[in-house]
């Protein structure tokens, strides 16, 4: 019976899945420090109020930090501690750098390292932010052109050979060219089957006198 | 040779044909495009987005510019700057989130620049450009010590008198370049302190005696003045206190001048909004108010007002003009002078909209212009719209509420009336042949009709409906019903996201217990002509009981249920009273004769009802197997009901099991249950030895999170899967040295959740597989009670190099389409994260391959083309909401947060996001970029190239015979 | 015959070893149970026995309880015909001295068929303290008199697994051995430039060979194409 019975129930989340923050966790006993840098933007693509699309976040969005028009920026009211900090532009990419804050307010930044956390490669303080790359939000869309198509190794492959078996029989047609060809033939007649001979008798030759020996020896025996 | 030439040539034509044939094919491939991302044309096709900045907390005219604007700083922690003329955004900033952003004070704007409070102790002054929002500087609230390099700054709390929460008791004054820190000090004075407002000097600290205020003092500042209540009953005495003189004595005004005699308390006091130091008092329950000038002889006005009437006061021409805001179905502002009283009728007006309700005046401007005053009127609306009133018109409104939404759904259109027509025909109980072919013929004749008509181009009967608001064929056009925490109620479609219908719930209020969500279930959806789709919205009651000047409300917290139909917005049943305090519900998954799907709502005495009533005998009929489950997240205990026992006539439940986690060691933040909809159409998975690993899909499995409390046991995080059905445990697992925000998503046999771990610093990913093993224990259903065998978990935890705001998984109508998740980044981006890069099975050791499984890498990485917002970034996300499309491979995805765009030239801000994602891509339909010509073009081609080389060798064998 | 049979056994149990499982804390648990089987939606309890844990983090346990009396199991037998469930109540005491109450029921006809088998299973926190007791039995579902009216027992504790890392570890030393391989490759990758890439030129050359041997009979067909 149980067996065959199908047991539904629809949950209702009781407990929200908001995260509930308490109103008052701002820790007050501590000294508050200030994080200074400047960003830089991407150099052709600085349209005007770059500043104001761009945001510099502590921490995934702890505390903010505006850029003046000139790009510099300031996270106040930062405790002690260890931030990594990022520039929030949708058009480029921005290397994120951790700072860290010890207690008696002596500042380190260096870049993020999220595998290997222990590794430390500094860089300068007050943060110089720089872009590294635009965003690539979007695919190429492929575009079909003529070009594209006949310069397509399977069309090449195709076309050059038909080509071939279309024309040298019309040009073999008029005399002089085929004077001219039968002249070449003659000349590449020398020289080619020469080579392809050369080629072909020392594939098979030794195999002929590998037999032959063989057979040499089998006579023998 | 001549034979051999002539085979040689039909085969290479042949050969070329077949290899066309084949390039074609090729090209055809590729038309289906294989990859997740979009194409930069593809930009707002099927996207869109919405511009809210939230409840308005401050506004002000920006006359000073010369771009008129209008300022305002929202609840949601944004300041922005709204066109006067359009009430688009010209800029918006969004502060921190939450606390450490949340305004405190706006002002400066009149004297042309635009200073902003926000945070808590210590505070952060910011001042920012009115023209163009960018930031000019910004400094905290602090001490600021010299001694240090570094320039750090101490908080308030080295002085001893100030503690983060009295910073609410906190009053701020922006006036010519200065900030005013205004802290009355219990029993003795209020201490002023001034800053200048752009480089955060000091200037000066000041103490006016003030030993008459006590922490249940009320005060409000009437620059600059303070004023302060003491006292409740009729000797109730007003004190004004000088706060830039620390030599005059504070003033002091009895109630029984201001009333006169007979006035009864409580009296409440307000500051009344504008440019002049005034302040309103209210008495009997808030039946009347009264306002005083203050200064250095305070002067009342000797003139009753309407209790619940919003006062602001504006000048004109230098005369101070009182207006008074009443609303009684349409708003009505009626102006007088302040001193005389004498009604200025040119001033009043009134309006009746839809976007106002109770309507207060947050900022007004009225300048003398070449026709005559024109007055400007920001209203603030109850339901947090605010709307741009000039000269009785109404010249802009915004829907604020959409800023805050608690609950979503999506659902599909009705048909077209055509498609109801098709739907009547066949949907009739009677099935004899000769009526099935009368209506048959009936039904053509009609179709005919229309047909002759729109071809005639006569007008087509009226239709109830809108034309456009009907179901596509791939069911990609839906209408997404959205609940805002005002108890406002939109429709919206999808294709470009208008607003449909709106519909304003009074009354109502999230459950208190549960941060204020309110549930919305779908109750009939769309297919079932005749009968209208329904939703219910639960929430609970809020009864308003008026106290003093001042609405306070009387939290009965009973349960409420509200039906309206979500495609036209029309209330159905209405409100519905529920009498009992709301526990827990849930949907039946059985429907009614005419196909309504009840809700079972169980009450904190823990008896079950269901509505609507009439539904009772059908949620009996299945109490045996209907199982109900509620998690206190105070005490933290879990129960799970039976219904078992039930009759027919009444439910009845009782408690099968039930388990404690202890709020001593663990406070619960989560319980994720699965989609209910969500269907799973692998059962196994394969493995490289082509054995079958046979998944665990538990429905009834909920996931469980809770963080741990005090000090032992502080960042841990523990998640727990929990059978609610059998009350069984089936997992626990314990992260150390972790903490929040902790996102989980729950699907099929899996669970993914983040956290942010303390010990290295960063953001990871756990990831939880259950499966059963090699056999499956049962092959047809899944029960809970009959599975004793606990599940295999496999487990792993990856690295993401980004915070996250919120993480959903796609879902799909029959669940073939394989899954990611939806993650909303921190900086901005909506990332469409397949569920293989985190999948457990992830072999660390390269040499074990299974198919579909990509070797082990500890960091995710983000891939640019997989943010399916583009550039337009959404800020503090609170939701995400997936809902399957018609089509299998194709899942809509609604996102809704603050959301900020920007492109180089013109700024968009949005709320609301929608998109749609195809996670295995869009096998199942052709792309809608399709290039039809060049199939058929290719298509001709062939067929007469064909046509012409068949002639053509016909032509070259007859040559070839006749020679 | 309506004797009170004692029944203790000693079951020392195996908690599932799952990798990365650890428990800070160790202490005493102490389960009293109580359980109801009548066929109504307020469960009368009636003392079961009593779970000793002696130590959580061994999952070494003590079952002392009474067998079932015949109206016991003529109760058992009407609740499984009526698909009721079997409800225990267990009250946990810990060696910290708090006491816990749990509820936990399951299918009476399980009970039946496993002839009073069954498994109770106490799930404790990362503090050790107990946060959920259950019950559950093998089966299968059946009416019919159990052939004994003892209990058989087993009790497994179960506590938190260690949650998941990144492994970083070997990740960084597969990229360590990929980077040696790699310098290692490079060094020694010194063969001769045919030996390196003979793979490219033998197909050329096949190719070279094959075209010049077609050359002339493509000169002889078009020769042939010229005498028709």
């Amino acid at each position: 019976m149980y067996k065959s019975a199908i047991f539904l129930l629809f949950i209702i989340v009781s407990t929200s899945n908001k995260y509930v923050t308490a109103e008052n966790d701002e820790d007050t006993s501590t000294d508050l420090y200030v994080i200074e840098g400047k960003v830089f933007p991407w150099e052709n693509g600085a349209s005007n109020g770059w500043q104001l699309m761009t945001h510099v976040m502590a921490n995934g969005g702890e505390h903010y930090g505006f850029l003046r028009e000139d790009g510099t920026f300031i996270i106040s009211n930062v405790p002690s501690g260890s931030y990594i900090i990022e520039v929030v532009n949708p058009n480029c990419v921005y290397e994120p750098v951790r700072v860290e804050i010890n207690s008696k307010g002596k500042f380190r930044a260096r870049k993020v390292n999220l595998i290997q956390t222990s590794q430390v490669i500094q860089v300068p303080y007050p943060l110089k932010m720089r872009p590294l790359t635009p965003f690539r939000y979007f695919q190429v869309r492929e575009q079909w052109r003529v070009t594209d198509f006949l310069f397509n190794p399977m069309v090449l492959m195709m076309i050059l050979p038909l080509l071939l078996i279309m024309i040298i029989p019309k040009i073999m047609n008029d005399p002089e060219t085929r004077k001219e060809m039968e002249q070449l033939n003659n000349f590449t007649n020398y020289n080619m089957p020469e080579m392809s001979e050369v080629i072909t008798s020392f594939l098979s030759g030794g195999e002929k006198q590998k037999s032959k020996a063989v057979k040499a020896a089998k006579k023998r025996q | 040779m001549a034979p051999f030439v002539r085979s040689f040539r039909g085969n290479i034509h042949r050969f070329l044909i077949d290899v066309q044939i084949l390039q074609y094919l090729i090209i055809l491939v590729g038309l289906f495009n294989l990859s997740l991302c979009l194409y930069e044309d593809q930009v707002g096709k099927f996207d869109w987005k919405q511009n809210y900045v939230g409840k308005i907390k401050f506004a002000s005219f920006d006359t000073v510019s010369a771009a008129k604007k209008i300022i305002v700083a929202t609840e949601e922690n944004v300041i922005a700057a709204l066109n006067l003329k359009s009430g688009q955004i010209l800029w918006r900033r969004v502060l921190e989130k939450g606390y450490g952003g949340r305004i405190r004070a706006l002002g400066g704007v009149t004297d042309g620049d635009l200073v902003s409070v926000s945070g808590g102790v210590p505070a952060i002054v910011r001042a920012w450009d009115l023209a163009t929002g960018h930031i000019l500087h910004e400094w905290p609230i602090a001490e600021q010590n010299h001694d240090r390099r570094f320039s750090p700054f101490i908080s308030f709390s080295t002085l001893g008198l100030y503690s983060a929460n009295r910073i609410k008791d906190v009053k701020w004054h922006i006036k010519d370049g200065t900030l005013h820190h205004i802290l009355p000090i219990y029993n003795s004075a209020v201490e002023v302190t001034s800053y200048d407002s752009k480089t955060g000097d000091k200037l000066k600290t000041r103490r006016v005696s003030a030993p008459f205020i006590t922490q249940e003092t009320e005060c409000v500042l009437a620059a600059p003045y303070l004023a302060c209540l003491k006292g409740d009953s009729s000797l109730a005495v007003l004190l004004l206190v000088h706060l830039f003189d620390t030599h005059s004595q504070p003033q002091s005004v009895t109630i029984n001048t201001i009333f006169g005699a007979g006035a009864q308390g409580p009296y409440h006091l307000e500051s009344v909004l504008g440019e002049e130091p005034i302040i309103s008092i209210s008495a009997d329950n808030n039946q009347r108010k009264r306002i005083l000038l203050v200064g250095e002889v305070p002067v009342p006005i000797q003139r009753d007002i309407v209790g619940d009437a919003a006062l602001y006061v504006v000048s004109v021409d230098n005369e101070k003009i009182l207006l008074e805001t009443t609303y009684k179905n349409g708003a009505k502002i009626v102006a007088s002078e302040l001193l005389t009283s004498k009604p200025m009728p040119n001033i009043s007006t009134s309006v009746t909209h839809n976007s106002l309700l109770s309507p207060t005046i947050i900022a007004s401007v009225c300048p003398r212009q070449t026709k005559g005053v024109t007055c400007r009127h920001l209203l603030a609306s109850e339901d947090h719209s605010v709307a741009l009133l000039q000269h009785n018109k109404l010249i802009w409104a915004r829907e604020e509420a959409l800023a805050n939404i608690v609950a979503v759904e999506i659902i599909e259109l009705p048909m077209s009336d055509r498609d109801q027509e098709i739907e009547t025909e066949f949907d009739q109980k009677e099935r004899d042949v000769l009526s099935m072919m009368f209506r048959r013929v009936g039904s053509q004749l009609k179709q005919a009709k229309t047909f002759l008509q729109s071809i005639l181009s006569l007008t087509p009967q009226q239709s109830n409906q809108r034309m456009d608001l009907v179901r596509d064929k791939f069911g990609l056009h839906k209408m997404i019903v959205l609940v805002t925490s005002a108890g406002k109620l939109y429709g919206i479609e999808t294709r470009k996201g208008e607003i449909i219908w709106q519909l304003r719930v009074r009354g109502i209020r999230g459950f208190s217990k549960r941060s204020d969500a309110i549930i919305l279930y779908v109750q009939r959806g769309s297919r079932h002509f005749p009968y209208p789709p329904q939703c219910a919205l639960l929430a609970e009651d809020k009864v308003c009981i008026i106290i003093i000047y001042y609405h306070q409300f009387d939290q009965t917290g009973e349960g409420i249920v509200y039906t309206f139909n979500p495609i036209t917005g029309q209330p159905l049943d209405g409100l519905v009273k529920l009498g009992y305090r709301i526990k827990q519900s849930m949907l039946l998954h059985v429907t009614t004769d005419d196909f309504l799907r009840g809700i079972l709502i169980f009450d904190i005495r823990d008896k079950v009802h269901v509505y609507p009533k009439g539904a009772t005998a059908i949620a009996a009929s299945i109490a045996k197997n209907t199982y109900i489950f509620t998690a206190d997240q105070t005490t933290g205990i879990l129960s799970g009901y039976s219904l078992s026992y039930s009759t027919s006539q009444e439910l009845i439940s009782h408690k099968v099991w039930e388990l404690l986690l202890s709020p001593k060691n663990q406070r619960i933040t989560h319980v994720v249950s699965k989609n209910p909809i969500e269907r799973v159409h692998s059962q196994g998975r394969v493995l490289s030895d082509r054995s079958v690993l046979y998944k665990y899909i538990n429905p009834n499995l909920v996931t469980i999170v809770t963080e741990g409390v005090g000090h032992t046991h502080k960042n841990t995080l523990n998640l727990y899967l929990l059978d609610v059905v059998s009350g069984a445990m089936i997992f626990s697992i314990m992260h150390k040295r972790v903490r929040g925000p902790v996102h989980v998503v729950h699907s099929e046999n899996w669970i993914v959740y983040s956290y942010f771990n303390e010990k290295s610093r960063r953001t990871e990913i756990a990831s939880l597989e259950l499966y059963e093993g090699k056999i499956q224990s049962n092959t047809t259903v899944f029960s809970s009670l009959a599975t004793t065998k606990l599940p295999i978990v496999e487990r792993q935890a990856f690295i993401f190099p980004a915070a996250i705001e919120s993480m959903r998984e796609t879902i799909t109508e029959k669940g073939i389409t394989s899954k990611h998740i939806i993650v909303a980044l921190a900086n901005g981006g909506i990332l469409e994260l397949p569920w293989m890069m985190v999948d457990p099975r992830r072999p660390i050791n390269p040499e074990v391959r299974e198919e579909g499984v990509i070797p082990y890498m500890p960091e995710i990485p983000i891939h640019m083309d997989a943010i399916i917002n583009y550039n337009q970034s959404v800020f503090r996300v609170s939701g995400i909401h997936t809902s399957p499309s018609g089509l299998e491979s194709t899942c809509l995805v609604f996102v809704h947060g603050l959301e900020n765009y920007n492109c180089a030239c013109n700024t968009m801000f949005t709320d609301l996001f929608y998109t749609r994602v195809a996670p295995s891509k869009t096998f199942d339909v052709l792309k809608e970029d399709f290039d039809y010509y060049l199939i058929v073009i290719v298509l001709a081609a062939l067929l007469i190239s064909s046509y012409i080389t068949k002639k053509l060798a016909s032509q070259k064998a007859q040559k070839q015979a006749w020679k | 015959m309506y004797t009170i049979y004692i029944f203790i056994s000693l079951l020392v149990s195996v908690s599932s070893s799952a990798r990365g499982s650890e428990l800070d804390y160790d202490g005493w648990l102490q389960l009293r149970l109580w359980h109801a089987f009548n066929d109504e939606s307020e469960p009368i309890f009636v003392e079961r026995g009593n779970v000793t844990v002696s130590s959580v983090r061994s999952g070494a346990s003590v079952v002392g309880q009474n067998g079932l009396l015949q109206p016991h199991i003529n109760q058992l037998k009407t609740l499984a015909k009526h698909d009721g469930k079997y409800r225990l109540k267990a009250v946990a005491r810990t060696s910290l001295g708090n006491e816990i109450t749990f509820l936990t029921s399951l299918p009476a006809c399980y009970l039946l068929g496993s002839d009073l088998e069954d498994v109770i299973t106490i799930w404790l926190d990362s503090a050790a303290e107990p946060i959920a007791v259950s019950i559950s039995s093998p089966g299968p579902c059946s009416t019919e008199n159990p052939f004994t009216n003892m209990w058989t027992t087993n009790v497994v504790v179960k506590y938190p697994d260690g949650g998941p890392v990144p492994d970083t570890a070997t990740y960084i030393q597969k990229l360590e051995r990929e980077r040696e391989a790699r310098e290692r490759g490079e060094a020694k990758d010194n063969r001769s430039f045919l030996a390196r890439y003979w793979m490219y030129i033998v197909p050329a050359l096949i190719f070279v060979v094959l075209s010049s041997a077609t050359n002339p009979e493509a000169g002889g067909a078009g020769g042939s194409s010229q005498r028709q």
